[in-house]
């Protein structure tokens, strides 16, 4: 008997993302595979932030991504 | 540490980028790129409680989207109570039309487009002459809203959009760059440093008007 291997299915090549807040922002980012956050983009209206390296799409944020208050 | 400091001070000019599709009521299928006016209202009012901020730019690049979501920012924008500037880069259509208007002054780079045409329903729609009377009046808002906010007149706007002869399978108009300002729908053609120049000028000339006024 063949085993049933799961198959990984991709739907589409859409990502589904969540909105947190990070570092005082707010931003988009999806969950990657291992774990870790990968920032789709940031929401502001002030310029300087995308500016900012550490709210360039595509940031990996390992660990949590919500601020410990 | 200085450096710091002024990292966190907030920009003066702020900038809202109005893209993709208005999210209103229901939610987009996530492949569409949103605006969501959940986000946009609240950004507006900490726009407007925060003395640091003196003007705003507003970057439109839209489809269009929820009539009543639009219609929601653009009211805001227009009560801002600080200088607003709005850009159309790309696309201004449908209800970014009332979007663009509700600044105290707009540009159109020459490249952009934007489209006249009537409000439509998607869903369950009811056979009465309700529905069309329903469809009536909210049309009427928006002429009403872009009539008041730019130099169009009721009758041309009208014209615009139900013409039938200028979009293919549609009622309406499709308009471009310096055409908008010609129908007196946007201020100027222009992009980004003029728009910028533009929005330096209504911040000095509101902060003069507040420093004559409290010296007299």
């Amino acid at each position: 008997m063949s085993e049933d291997e799961s198959i990984n299915v991709m739907n589409d090549a859409v990502l589904k993302t969540e909105e947190a807040e990070y570092k005082g922002q707010i931003v988009q980012y999806s969950k990657m595979d291992d774990g870790s956050n990968k920032i789709v983009r940031v929401i502001s209206t002030d310029p300087k932030v995308y500016l900012k390296k550490e709210f360039q799409p595509g940031k990996v944020i390992k660990g949590q991504i919500f601020e410990n208050r | 540490m200085d450096n710091k400091k002024e990292d966190e001070k907030t920009s003066e000019i702020h900038c809202l980028t109005i893209v993709g599709q208005i999210e209103g009521h229901v939610m987009l299928p996530p492949q569409n790129k949103t605006t969501k006016y959940e986000h946009v209202i609240p950004q507006l009012v900490a726009i407007n409680q925060n003395d640091k901020i003196k003007g705003l730019l507003v970057v439109l690049n839209t489809v269009g989207g929820d009539v009543e979501a639009g219609l929601a920012i653009s009211e805001m924008l227009c009560s801002l109570g600080k200088p607003v500037v709005s850009i159309v880069l790309g696309g201004g259509h449908s209800i970014g039309v009332p979007l663009a208007v509700a600044s105290n002054y707009s540009f159109i780079s020459p490249s952009s487009t934007m489209t006249l045409h009537p409000i439509r329903m998607n869903g369950t729609v009811i056979g009465v002459q309700q529905t069309f009377e329903y469809f009536d009046k909210m049309q009427d808002l928006i002429i009403e809203f872009v009539t008041r906010k730019s130099r169009i007149t009721r009758e041309r706007l009208k014209e615009l959009i139900l013409d039938t002869a200028n979009i293919a399978k549609d009622v309406g108009t499709v308009i471009i760059g310096e055409q908008a300002v010609k129908e007196g729908i946007i201020n100027e053609v222009g992009g980004l440093e003029r728009a910028m120049q533009k929005l330096k000028e209504l911040i000095n000339e509101k902060q003069n008007s507040i420093e004559s006024r409290d010296a007299t």
